[in-house]
């Protein structure tokens, strides 16, 4: 009894703000809710905003209603940005997902050097896109470069990559693959090691071989693996600015201007904020219906 | 008897053979991975008249380490380290410990509205910079946070992965740690400093390394942001090195090496945390 009455004293003691269990939670998670607020929500409205007015960056806003996008969706350069992203995800989504697993499946094997051919797959994934965008502009030199070296000593013609639409985007892809494929694989690796030992041995003792073991084991135990990856890697091709721009900055004539180079170009080079905003939405809105659609298939699935 | 040992030998030969073959493959793959590398640092050391020559030498006639120094002398590149030392330093502390404190509220608290604030960290993962940067530079301008450290830092510490890194491991300490120092009479914040930060060494370097990765390298903001070289950091002035049409390729090269150098020095130092950072959570690209 005594005890009871010992406790309630202790309870009408209010402890201050900074140490009130129902305060305190509030406090340590309000820096980053208002950079968030400040600098990703707010930011995303102001460019739903932005996307109905024509301004030059100086003067005031004229409110111009769906003007923008009408003018995007007829512009050239807009449509082939739009056309350039797409193909540039269709040729690196699939081919990073298919070497980061090919390496993946051999690297989580007991092979001789394992953790030096990891870290020399993995090294190019962790040094700037400028650095990357340096490196490989001087290796597809048209003139002097190594890579048009290799290929006049095997008797191919060398390209002038630097200056002929049809080449620049394969020297993008092979710069974005180089960055891009060890990161891949270790991701991978982790999956394939969350997959049990148990059901390879008990595919053994049913006979299985190792290509059956992979189609009807591995991959499908990946699944969730893949779906992760498949989305990243979509949402990062979509997003690809820094290597792009540092290699070529969406020339020649167009050929390797993505969205987000367009974006950037139609901002800070005309300073045409309303028509850049109209295409950051649109960028927004095909990313969101593409997560959406495939998470919603994924959960079907299941 | 025979018969099944000529299976057995027959799946050994098999298992062998994919094994070396699958070896071939990676050396070769190994080779044209580091093979950029070599030819940055080949370059780099070249004397400046075999930059020229074709075909282009594999191995140089005389190697010049001093070319590393002419690069740092010949342009800004000493104060372009500065700048990118003091925003890497300063986003680091402040994405370390915003994220530390907001990780463990979302780990270890029940409040009003939990889940909502957490559905909104969610949705930020959706929302690509690439629409919000330009909002973001009005915004800056605005307030004349142009050119400015300030702006360099602040708003891409707007970054979910260290969040969600941070909440996922907390949320795998005990309960009663916390309990027992509570009921000790022990303050909410010392708790946070004495109890929990002394057990998350694993996720305060994954945190560390990739937010110095992910600033020394960031080139986007920074590029819409600054216009005055005295800002610049290393990337946006290795960048602006290719810029002119005759370009240094020896200084180009070797500024580009030493550029990397401070991320290939902490991933050496902290390899085993890297690889699990990202395959424990694979967030960040």
């Amino acid at each position: 009894m005594v005890d009871l009455s010992n406790m309630t004293v202790k309870k009408r003691k209010k402890p201050p703000f900074w140490n009130n269990i129902k305060i305190v939670p509030y406090l340590y998670i309000l820096p980053n809710m208002i950079l968030f607020g400040v600098f990703m929500i707010l930011p995303l409205f102001l460019a739903l905003g932005y996307s109905f007015v024509k301004w030059n960056g100086l003067g005031t806003p004229k409110f111009v209603g769906l003007q923008n996008y009408s003018y995007i969706f007829k512009n050239k350069t807009f449509l082939t940005s739009l056309f350039n992203t797409l193909k540039f995800s269709i040729i690196v989504v699939p081919s990073i997902m298919m070497f980061a697993l090919l390496f993946a499946v051999i690297l989580n094997r007991k092979i001789m050097f394992r953790g030096f051919f990891r870290v020399a797959l993995y090294i190019p994934a962790i040094i700037s896109m400028v650095a990357v965008g340096m490196t490989f502009t001087w290796l597809f030199n048209s003139k002097i470069g190594l890579i048009n070296y290799i290929l006049s000593s095997m008797g191919f013609r060398a390209v002038d990559w630097m200056n002929d639409p049809k080449f620049a985007l394969i020297m993008v892809v092979v710069g974005t693959l180089w960055s891009r494929i060890g990161y891949n694989m270790v991701l991978y690796i982790a999956g394939l090691q969350g997959i049990s030992a148990e059901y390879y041995e008990a595919a053994t003792v049913d006979g299985a071989n190792g290509m059956q073991k992979f189609l009807y084991i591995t991959m499908p135990m990946l699944k969730s693996t893949h779906v992760f990856i498949f989305i990243t890697c979509v949402i990062y091709s979509f997003r690809s600015f820094d290597l792009i721009y540092v290699m070529t900055k969406g020339g020649p004539l167009h050929s390797t201007e993505t969205l987000v180079v367009y974006i950037y170009n139609t901002a800070f080079q005309q300073n045409q904020y309303g028509v850049a905003n109209a295409a950051g939405v649109t960028l927004f809105a095909l990313l969101f219906i593409f997560t959406l659609l495939r998470l919603r298939e994924e959960k079907e699935g299941k | 008897m025979s018969a099944s040992n000529m299976v057995i030998n027959k799946k050994k030969i098999v298992t062998i053979l994919v094994s070396a073959i699958g070896y071939i493959l990676m050396v070769g793959v190994a080779i044209l991975f580091l093979l950029p590398f070599y030819w940055m640092f080949v370059t780099a050391v070249k004397p400046a008249n075999e930059i020229f020559a074709y075909p282009p030498l594999l191995w140089p006639s005389e190697f010049h380490f001093e070319n590393f120094v002419d690069s740092m002398k010949s342009s800004d590149f000493g104060t372009f380290f500065k700048n990118s030392t003091i925003v890497t330093t300063c986003a680091t502390v402040i994405t370390v410990f915003i994220n530390l404190l907001a990780g463990y509220a979302f780990a270890k608290y029940d409040f009003k509205g939990k889940n909502v604030f957490f559905m909104i960290v969610l949705s930020t993962l959706m929302i690509p910079t690439q629409v919000t940067m330009i909002p973001n530079f009005i915004v800056m301008s605005k307030l004349n946070l142009l050119n400015t450290y300030t702006g360099l830092i602040l708003p891409p510490c707007a970054e979910a992965f260290g969040l969600f890194l941070s909440r996922q491991f907390m949320s795998e300490l005990p309960d009663e740690l916390i309990e027992a120092a509570r009921i000790d009479g022990a303050t909410e914040f010392s708790i946070f400093r004495k109890i929990i930060l002394p057990n998350v060494g694993p996720l305060l370097s994954v945190l560390i390394i990739f937010t110095v990765m992910w600033r020394w390298n960031d080139f986007q903001w920074p590029l819409i942001l600054l216009s005055k070289s005295k800002m610049y950091t290393v990337q946006i002035g290795l960048s602006m090195l290719n810029g002119s049409n005759y370009v240094n390729w020896n200084m180009l090269m070797s500024a580009s090496i030493i550029s990397i150098m401070p991320v290939i020095v902490v991933f050496f130092i902290f390899q085993k945390q890297f690889i699990q950072g990202i395959a424990s959570t694979g967030i960040k690209g």
